[in-house]
Formats: C-alpha cells, structure tokens, sequence
C-alpha cells in the first residue's frame, strides 16, 4: 500500500499547476458579482456560477484524468519506466487512481469551499443541506474517471478487440433488457438496477488490476487484458442477476402467498393477479389465470395500473412498458378464451384509458388530446375525436356505435358543468347532446348499465346519461360518503360510514327515493360489482387491516331486492375491479361465476 | 552450481501472425557483457521486454537469477536496473523528484552515487525530465539505475540517438562502473564499435531468430577476411566455410566464419581479423 500512496504522491505532487488552476478559478464567483450584468442577489450569484464551476472542473477532471492517468502512458510507450521498478501492478493502479480522484475532489473542493464558507445559507438554499448532493458528484466522478480509463485504453489500442468489446456492448445490452423486461415496474427494479450498477461500476474498479498485471507495458495486450477482465466481470455481474431473475419469476400463482391486485372477468373465466411468491418478495409479477385449467401465462400489467374487460368476457386489454422506452408502450389485448396475447398497435404512455365495447369488437382509448377508437380485430382506427387535455373524461359504448363521452372541465371552481358528447361511429361526428351543473371534481361518474343514468358522486344526483336533465337527487346525502354507484337497472347504492367499525349501505330505487337501508360490519365498503342474480359485491375493510393476511378485509354479497347482508366471507379481500377499469359502469359477474377471492393466508380461492 | 543472471529457454513472441521473436534461448552468466545484436526489427526489443517482465512470451521461459521473471518481477526488479530505448520517465517530474521516488523503491539506493552523476553529467536536479535533452535523459536515466546498485543492468539500444559525444560519455560511464564492480551487462545496441571492447559474448538475433550466441573472443577468432590467390573453390577443399565470397583481382576475398591457422597453408593467401562491425554485417547484414 505504502508503494501506492508514494505514486500517488507523486502524481499529485506533480499535477500542483491544477491547484493553483482551481484557486485561480474559486475566486471566479466572487469577481462575477463585480460585473454590472451580474444583478439580482449576491450571494445567488456566488452559489450558483460556484456550484456550477466545481462541479463543471470536478467532473471534467475526473474524466480527463481517467483518460490520460494509464492510457497516455501506454500509448506514448512511457509504462517501461513504471514495470522496470519494484512496483506491483496493483500499486501501480491503485496509486494513479487515489491521485487523479484526489485531485479531481481537492479542485472541487478548492473552488466550491470558499462559496460554502462566503453563502452557506445560499448554498443550502440552493442545493440543499443533505449528503446527498456531494455523496452523487463525488460518485459521478469516481465512474467518469473509471469510465474515462476504459474508453482511454480501448480507443487507443486501435485494436481490432475493438470490434469484439463493440459486440459484448451489444450482447450486454440486449442480456440487460431481457432481465429487466420480467422485473420492470416491480419493486425489486431499482434495488436491482441500482446492485448492478454498482457491480458494474466495482468490476470498472478493479478490471485495470488485471489489465496491468496481464498487458503491462503493452498497450494492445492491455487492451485485451481489460476486455478480457470487464467482459466476465461484467458477464458474471449479468448471469448471476440473470439467475436471481429467472428464481425471482419462477413463482407461479399458485405458490404465491401474497397477492397486492386481483381483478376478474364478468363470467369468472379469467383472471389477473399481481403477487409474488415465498421468499420472492419484490417481484410482484402479473399473471393471466384460467381458473378452470389452472393454467398460468406471465404478462406485464404493472401492478395497479389495472386490466379492461369486455363485458361479454371475451377480451382483456391493458397497457403494456415498452422494452426499449417506457413511455412507448403498447395496447396489449388477450383473448380470453384463446390464451393469446396480441399487439394493437397503438402505443400509449401507461395509464391510458381502455373502454370496450359491450360485444368485445372496439375499443375506445384516450390517449393525451385524442379519443379514438379502434378496431379490436384488426387495429384499425374506426373514428377519432379531439378531447380537452386537462379535463376529466369518462366514456361507455352505449352501443356498439356511439360512444358517449362526459367532459369536465375543472379549473379549480366550484361548479364545473359536465358536457355530454356523443360519436357516431358510423358517420365519425362527434356532438353535444347536453349538459349538467355539476360540483367541481365529479371524476369517477357512474353509469347505469345501458348507459342512459348517470350519478354524479360528489353531488349524488342522477342525471340523464344523454342529455344531462336531472332525474333525481338522492335524499339524505351527507359528507359521510365512501361510494357509490348505479346498478345495472338504474338503481342507486351509496355506502356511508356511520361508526368506528360500521356502515351503513343504502339502495335507491330508479326515482331517487331510499329503499332500503342497511347496517354493514365494516368502516368502509366498497362496491366491487354487481351479480346478475341482483346481488351486490362490496369489500368491507376493518380497522386495522392488513393486506398480506386479508386480515381486516371481507367480503361482503348483499341482496339489493330485499336489503339483506346475505353473506360474509371474513379475512378475505375480493376482485378489485374499480381500482382499473376506466368503464364508469359497474363490474357485472354472472351469477354461477366462481369469484376469484384473496384468502386468510394470502392464496387465492374460489367461492360462488 | 550458480544459475545464469539471464536464462531464456525457447522465447517466442507474436504480435498478431507475425512472429517477432522465434525460439530464442540464450544465457548470461554472472559478471558477464553480453551484447544482443540485430538489425531493426530483428526482435531485440521484445526480446528485451519478455527479459524484464513487461511482456509475456507466447511460448517459453525467462529467468533471472533463477526466478521467472513474469512471475516474479516486483521482487526482480530490485535486483535490475533498466535503461530503456526510449528514456520514459513522466515529463513533467523534476530530476530530483525522480531520485527521491526511487529512493523510497529501492532499500539499496545510493544517492550520492546518483548526485556524483548528476553533477557529472552536468545536469540540474531541479530540471524537469520532459525537457532534457535526448542524451540527458539516457544519463539519467543510467543515473537512476545504477544508483540501485542492480546485479544486472539491462541497456535497451542506450545509444540510440544520441551523438557521438554523449554516446562516449555513456559507455565510458558504464565501462567506469564496471570497472568498479562486476554487474552483468545486457546490452542491445547498434553501436558496435562502442560495445566491441566490453561484450564477453555476443548474440545476433535475426528476424527473430537468435543465429549466433557466442563468447566474443570466439567468434572474432574464427571469423576472418581471407584473400587468397585462387579461385574461391580452392576454400572450400581446404574445408573453410565461405560466409561470403567476390573476386578480389586475379583472386578471392572472402569471409569464412570457421578460420584456423593451418588452413591457409600452401595456399598464396592472407588474412585480417575482423572487427564486430564487420561479423555483424556478414552475419545479419544480408536477407
């Protein structure tokens, strides 16, 4: 070590012109503010040309030093000198790099102290008072100096490994999409990327060991030394995530002991859950399920951003990240009887609204300004219509061509009126068909079934689905609201919280006027779907709940003709529907589906 | 029994598919000079590179004092002093600074060794390296190295380059230093008039290959410029070897690399010694 420090030492012994450089350039913060066109606050003036000067010279530095601290020694043949003395190799790196990286942090630090010392309240202002900020640059110049030392050594050998080093750039890139593609919107992505970054960044670290053990004072043998010794650093850094990967998403759904989301189809034939299994926590992985085979297909729904479904249970459609870009993603649908996945061929950024129509042959998706809808089959665009950016929109098929559109545009005022549009499909003109006074931030509407109600949950009035005309205002309406929504016949259900653990559901026949009111066990129910038998499906959540057990969670079938509670099933979390679909009408399962439920110990079971 | 300074046993090296040095083996005994000869390109220099440590062989073995050097390099390196083609230590350190790296290097160093040198050779300590001239930085360079009193001292072409002045001053410092100790020499060089005087032994590597390896007293014995008045077949029944041969008047003058004192008996016949200069160039001097 001590044969280390002496390079070092000498090295920067010998680089002192760059200190009185950096002392030179502190003080060039301080004369700035002398200029007239400086204005504006001193101390700004100071921390802000300061902060940017250091970081400018550090990071400059760190790279310039990185291709010049071996690289320039090998190729003006001045290595001799180094391996013609009792020198390892390893001190010989190990020395070059503590003195180019000292140096880089010392004229950092030259020019960047005097501001901290002169506007330290400026300083924090701007940049902050964590240890953050000079732990990124300090890091930023370690990997620019490393990276400035590879790119030295192998541009500079003019070697044709060049082309090979070209190639593993190019395998690595492509092994590297392949491992994040199963883990990306996972929680385990960053822990993961930011493990192998630092791998990464330890095999750039200590490759130049073996480089100049091996290649010495021949600049093409280090060459092929420090490829020899980045590309299985980086290989072994790349199969053993490859292999934490492949165990990580090896876990099938029926192993899965914990389940974050689950949503089903109307008629119960399949299902998508999001969870992950033993000892795999991290990669919650989405599957597609069919409950009736059992069998399982990996798809790349990220977790909570939900699942369409059509309501004749045909198809599903969701938007899926982009391998290369994550804001190009595609529309994924799956045939559901078939098992098979297809591209649309609309790329969408995530969270893009999927509307089927009623029979399973289009697709309405908003995408930005544009509401368009296409054709599932084919992917052709069948109309498009211009939508307000910055407004709230939910649409339905009324049939299967018109679709019906509610804007809100909600600027921060009370009242924000609804505008009811219509497309035709067939002669892809959009028009107004009414409006309705609404409170500001209506957001989730609810729809009856064939689209002619619609409640507005802020304000709990039911207004025609077409032209806007108020039909009914639901009586005894309070701030107590958790949720509601119209039946498939008209009906309405609002769900109230009354007590510490209890609340109270009411149903509303088509007129508005209460017919029935019940009492349910739970702080808050939600309205998961409604039952073609006219039972109603709500999730009641207890205090306190914890999901991984369901514990806390139940599901609770109410009868809405007779205004029972007609069944509990406790620690137990339901399909969750209304977390995704975009489709303001309520979830309809058929009345022999099995539905799909989250049990005590977190496994997944069916009940009917 | 003592192992060579230098031992090579079948050294081959390859840059790409051409072969720079092909099958070399060679020995330096302790306390020997052995100058490595051979025109540009021959391979002297790789040859040199796989001696110390700094490029491995892609077949064979280097030794020195019995310990391979690739592995053991550091810890040889102690025992070594370099002066290398191209004197290369980094431009911008001072002479003094140099001397105070090696001096932290090597147990053994000898710094007013290094400064009776230095105000031989009429340099600055404060200089910096970079801008000495050529010659300077080869005497400091040989400065620096035999300040770490090394066993073996390995001169890579020291000469080249340099005029005739600072060539003398070099070999005269280095003959002067063997004078006072019995370091073996290994030395390449194109200066053959200059290395003729101290070389024990002499190798002579051709497009790679080593085609001679000989003690110099030797080899200046059996070469010899002979003229004889006949025609060149006449050497032949005397069993001389013609290295080569030309009509010299009504006779021959030829050069035979196997000369004896009784060969030329009955024959009208003379014969020079020749100087190394000139067993190099009929040795190597022709493809």
């Amino acid at each position: 070590m001590s044969t280390a420090l002496w390079i070092a030492a000498r090295d920067v012994r010998e680089k002192g012109r760059l200190f009185l450089i950096a002392a030179v350039l502190a003080c060039m913060p301080f004369l700035a503010t002398l200029l007239p066109t400086a204005g504006g606050n001193r101390a700004d003036v100071i921390t802000g040309f300061g902060g940017i000067l250091g970081i400018a010279v550090g990071l400059g530095l760190a790279a310039g030093l990185g291709l010049s601290a071996i690289g320039a020694d090998l190729s003006s043949r001045r290595m001799t000198y180094w391996f013609s003395q009792p020198i390892t190799p390893a001190a010989l790196w190990t020395g070059k790099a503590l003195a180019a990286l000292f140096t880089s942090f010392a004229c950092f630090a030259i020019i960047t102290i005097p501001t901290l010392l002169f506007a330290r309240t400026a300083v924090v202002l701007r940049y902050g008072e964590n240890w953050q900020v000079p732990a990124l640059l300090i890091g930023s110049m370690v990997i620019l100096f490393l990276l400035g030392h590879t790119a030295s050594t192998i541009f500079r050998s003019r070697s044709p490994i060049l082309g090979i080093d070209l190639a593993a750039v190019i395998l690595a890139s492509v092994a590297m999409a392949m491992l994040a593609r199963p883990i990306l919107f996972t929680p385990i992505f960053l822990p993961m990327l930011f493990t192998m970054a630092g791998l990464f960044v330890l095999v750039l670290a200590v490759a130049p060991f073996w480089q100049l053990a091996k290649g010495r004072t021949d600049l093409r043998r280090n060459h092929a030394a420090l490829s020899q010794a980045l590309w299985s650093g980086f290989g072994i850094v790349i199969a053993l995530a490859g292999i934490v990967v492949l165990w990580l998403s090896s876990g099938r759904p029926a192993s899965f002991d914990r389940i974050i989301e689950l949503q089903q189809n109307g008629n119960g034939s399949a299902v998508f859950v999001a969870g992950s299994a033993p000892y795999r926590r991290g990669l919650d992985a989405t599957f597609a399920l069919n409950p009736a085979t059992g069998a399982s297909e990996r798809v790349y729904v990220p977790p909570f951003w939900g699942v369409a479904f059509s309501r004749d249970h045909r198809f599903a459609a969701w938007v899926e990240p982009g391998l290369w870009r994550w804001s190009q993603s595609e529309v994924i649908v799956r045939d559901l009887a078939k098992g098979e996945n297809r591209q649309l061929g609309v790329i969408a950024p995530l969270g893009t609204s999927l509307v089927f129509a009623d029979d399973g042959t289009r697709i309405a998706i908003r995408n930005a300004a544009t509401l368009s809808v296409y054709d599932v089959a084919d992917g052709r665009v069948v109309a498009s219509m211009p939508v307000v950016q910055n407004a709230s929109h939910q649409f339905w098929f009324v049939t299967r061509d018109v679709l019906r559109v509610a804007t809100q545009l909600s600027r921060g005022r009370e009242e924000a009126p609804i505008e009811i549009a219509e497309l035709d499909l067939r002669t892809k003109r959009r028009r107004v068909t009414g409006t309705t006074a609404a409170g500001a931030r209506q957001r989730f509407l609810s729809v009856s079934g064939d689209g002619s109600r619609m409640l507005l949950r802020a304000d709990t009035t039911i207004v025609d689905g077409r032209t806007g005309a108020l039909i009914a205002k639901l009586p005894e309406a309070d701030g107590n609201i958790m949720t509601s929504a119209l039946l498939n016949d008209g009906r309405a259900v609002v769900s109230r919280r009354a007590q510490k653990n209890s609340s109270t559901l009411t149903i509303y026949a088509q007129d508005g006027a209460a017919q029935h009111a019940l009492t349910l066990p739970a702080r808050v129910a939600w309205i998961i779907g409604e039952r073609t038998d006219g039972k109603l499906l709500l999730l009641g959540v207890t205090w306190p709940a914890n999901d991984l057990e369901s514990r806390g969670y139940q599901v609770l079938l109410v009868d809405v003709n007779r205004g029972k509670l007609e069944r509990t099933l406790p620690d137990t979390r339901g399909p969750s529907s209304f977390w995704a679909s975009n489709d303001p009408r309520l979830m309809q399962y058929d009345a022999k589906a099995k539905i799909a439920s989250v049990g005590k110990n977190g496994k997944l079971f069916y009940w009917n | 029994m003592t192992a060579p300074a230098v031992h090579a046993a079948n050294v081959t090296v390859r840059y790409g598919r051409r072969t720079a040095v092909d099958n070399v083996s060679l020995d330096v005994a302790p306390g020997a000079v052995y100058a490595l000869l051979g025109r540009n390109g021959a391979g002297k220099s790789s040859l040199v590179r796989c001696l110390l440590g700094h490029l491995r062989p892609d077949r064979g073995a280097v030794t020195l004092f019995g310990e391979d050097v690739w592995r053991e390099r550091t810890k040889l390196m102690l025992r070594v002093g370099v002066v290398s083609e191209e004197a290369d230590a980094p431009p911008h350190s001072r002479v003094r600074d140099l001397a105070d790296f090696s001096a932290k290097l090597y147990p053994q160093w000898n710094q007013r060794a290094f400064d009776d040198r230095l105000s031989r050779f009429d340099i600055a300590p404060g200089a910096r390296f970079g801008e000495l001239s050529k010659g300077q930085k080869k005497q400091i360079a040989l400065a620096l190295a035999l300040a770490t009193s090394p066993e073996l001292l390995i001169l890579d072409d020291p000469t080249l380059g340099l005029d005739v002045v600072a060539r003398k001053s070099l070999f005269e410092e280095v003959i002067a230093d063997l004078a006072d100790r019995g370091i073996t020499i290994l030395i390449t060089t194109h200066d053959l008039a200059s290395v003729e005087s101290i070389a024990d032994r002499v190798g002579i590597l051709k497009d790679g290959r080593l085609v001679l390896d000989e003690e110099a007293e030797t080899l200046k014995a059996r070469f010899r410029r002979v003229r004889v008045a006949a025609a060149a077949p006449v050497l032949a029944e005397k069993q001389l070897a013609v290295a080569s041969a030309r009509a010299w008047g009504s006779g021959t003058e030829a050069i035979v690399t196997n000369y004896n004192e009784t060969a030329l008996e009955g024959l009208r016949a003379d014969s020079a010694p020749m100087s190394l200069e000139e067993i190099f160039i009929a040795v190597a001097g022709e493809k």
